[in-house]
């Protein structure tokens, strides 16, 4: 598979499919004699602009199941298929312009850079990929940040911003590459309730507004019904 | 690439240690190297300075001066040497200088040399005799042109009508004169290292072959002459290469220690950066990108450091006295050990690359750090 070239094509076009097509998977960890399955047999689809909410205790599999389907982790079996590209076997290398071109990630602890602005962050995953200062990614990053009511604050550092603030740059960066899939990891657990309900409320907007999918792996059941359906995950198992 | 250097100009704070640190080696490397050079042209100065291809010594005399004798025999057949262009006569006494305004048991090392073929600087037309042309070093001590200096306990007096560079002999000033005020010189004072007309010390020899000459000349005296290049010649004088061989081992060692203060401070960074690293990776940074940013911060410190260390030299150079501590620093030597220290901290970087590999995306993931 040539994830570069097709990921390439779905930053830009509307291709045919799934958004997310897990198949079967199964992700087994071993610890000297011992297995641990960290997901058992997993199969889940997202349809385009459809939002899952993925719920479950500590140890449940959440994140070993958004790092297989961000391409962060590979799977011990079974089909992995995003925006219609089997990544199953892709190598490293795919793996790494996968990531970059075909999915955005929103992490639990923001982790901006922190020495670059608010415009500069989103603008980085096009630095990454080779591109530099291109006037439509300015563009682009400059209308995500209105759009996400920040554009006021394009040129503080992450620093200077509140963490309602700095989780809706992450958002601007996951969204700066048109991705088919976002996977968002606990995106309000470092937010009082208020924030969180607002960047919850943006995060849904922002995705159906793109007709892009989203993964929200959340502990806290109150956030769900942002989402078009809840996923239980229970030792590695989905839960309808 | 672009992203690191924006962290060295945005957090230029974290970078200050690392930049004062190898600020200080790249100043004692060019201060070494400054003092090697500066050693060994006090030494040899009169010979780098020879406008030559080789000099040709006789067979026993160990390629000292003072022991060697070659004659008129020896030059025709220099002469009849292909590719030979020119052949000019050589010779050196040392002796006591008396230099006016000075007091008179307060006497200065002086080198007088007798020439037929002008080194660098001086005019290719040959001094009256009791005349001569002073090196740089006797202007520091205050001779002037037209100023008259008394040699040795003869007191040959020896007019010093200009100035040439630099060109010491054995850490002494040196005094450029015609064959004939030399053999005076030489009579009146060392009687016993007086030569006959057409015997010099040794013979200066301009042609092509480059590092083949001196065996052809050798040849064509069929091995009554030892003849060298004219680094070699430098090389051969006393003490030469034992300096070159102390200066280029603490010089190398002086390098290594750049390498690990290189390598322990990125090597520290990345530690420290190792969560963003994993973040940066999962939204599609590749390894070679990441330690391509590494690379350019360490060759961005160390080029600042550099800069900075070799104004520093270059002040240090200008402000000493010529006759006090012995420092010359040559442009090859500044860029040589500019070049050097960066390869050292590339080299440094190297062994972040490991660390670097081993990030794992995936740790970006479900990390709340």
């Amino acid at each position: 598979m040539n994830v570069a070239a097709t990921s390439a094509a779905s930053a830009t076009s509307t291709s045919p499919g799934d958004a997310l097509d897990l198949r079967d998977v199964r992700k087994v960890y071993r610890s000297g004699d011992a297995e641990v399955v960290a997901l058992d047999h997993a199969t889940l689809r997202l349809a385009n602009s459809e939002i899952v909410a993925l719920l479950g205790p500590s140890g449940s599999g959440k994140t070993t199941l958004l790092s297989i389907a961000g391409g962060l982790l590979g799977a011990t079996s079974g089909q992995v298929v995003v925006g219609g590209h089997d990544i199953s076997k892709a190598s490293s290398r795919e793996l790494t312009e996968f990531r970059r071109a075909t999915v955005g990630f929103v992490f639990q602890s923001v982790n901006l850079v922190p020495f670059l602005t608010a415009t500069e962050n989103l603008l980085v995953v096009d630095e990454l990929g080779g591109k530099r200062g291109r006037t439509a990614s300015r563009r682009r990053a400059s209308e995500l940040l209105d759009e996400l009511g920040l554009g006021h604050r394009a040129s503080n550092l992450p620093g200077e911003l509140s963490g309602g603030e700095r989780q809706r740059v992450a958002i601007g960066r996951a969204l700066m590459n048109s991705p088919r899939l976002v996977l968002f990891d606990e995106p309000t657990s470092a937010l009082d309730t208020k924030i969180g309900a607002q960047v919850m409320e943006l995060i849904a907007s922002e995705v159906k507004g793109r007709g892009t999918a989203a993964v929200i792996v959340t502990h806290d059941s109150r956030m769900t019904h942002y989402a078009d359906r809840t996923v239980h995950i229970i030792d590695g198992r989905l839960e309808a | 690439m672009r992203l690191a250097l924006r962290e060295l100009r945005r957090r230029p704070g974290r970078f200050i240690v690392a930049t004062a640190l190898l600020t200080l080696v790249a100043l004692l490397l060019l201060l070494l190297g400054g003092l090697l050079d500066g050693l060994v042209q006090r030494q040899t100065g009169a010979i780098l300075a020879q406008r030559a291809d080789a000099v040709v010594y006789s067979a026993t005399s160990e390629q000292s001066f003072l022991r060697s004798r070659v004659d008129a025999s020896i030059r025709s057949k220099l002469v009849s040497v292909d590719g030979v262009s020119a052949v000019g006569g050589i010779g050196v006494v040392q002796l006591g200088g008396r230099v006016p305004g000075r007091a008179a048991r307060d006497l200065i090392d002086v080198a007088l040399f007798g020439y037929e073929l002008a080194p660098m600087g001086v005019p290719d037309v040959l001094p009256a005799d009791g005349e001569g042309y002073g090196d740089a070093v006797l202007r520091e001590l205050g001779v002037r042109a037209g100023m008259t200096i008394a040699l040795g306990p003869a007191r040959t007096p020896i007019k010093i009508v200009g100035f040439v560079g630099d060109a010491r002999y054995e850490g002494q000033a040196s005094v450029w004169a015609s064959p004939a005020t030399w053999r005076a010189v030489a009579s009146a004072n060392r009687p016993s290292e007086r030569l006959g007309d057409g015997v010099f010390q040794a013979f200066v020899v301009r042609g092509s072959g480059g590092a083949a000459l001196p065996a052809r000349l050798d040849a064509a005296t069929a091995g009554a002459t030892k003849s060298l290049t004219i680094a070699a010649a430098a090389d051969a004088q006393p003490g030469v290469k034992q300096q070159k061989a102390t200066f280029t081992q603490i010089i190398g060692v002086t390098l290594a220690i750049a390498t690990v203060v290189v390598a322990l401070f990125f090597a520290l960074l990345t530690v420290e950066r190792a969560g963003l690293y994993g973040v940066l990776k999962a939204i599609g940074a590749s390894t070679r990108t990441l330690f391509a940013g590494i690379i350019s911060q360490a060759v961005a410190v160390t080029a600042l450091a550099a800069v900075i260390a070799a104004a520093i030299a270059v002040v240090f150079g200008a402000i000493i006295p010529a006759d006090g501590v012995p420092f010359t620093l040559y442009a090859s030597r500044l860029i040589g050990s500019v070049v050097a220290l960066i390869v050292a901290s590339v080299v440094g970087c190297a062994f972040s690359l490991r660390r670097v590999l081993r990030v794992d995306p995936a740790s970006a993931i479900g990390s709340s750090s």
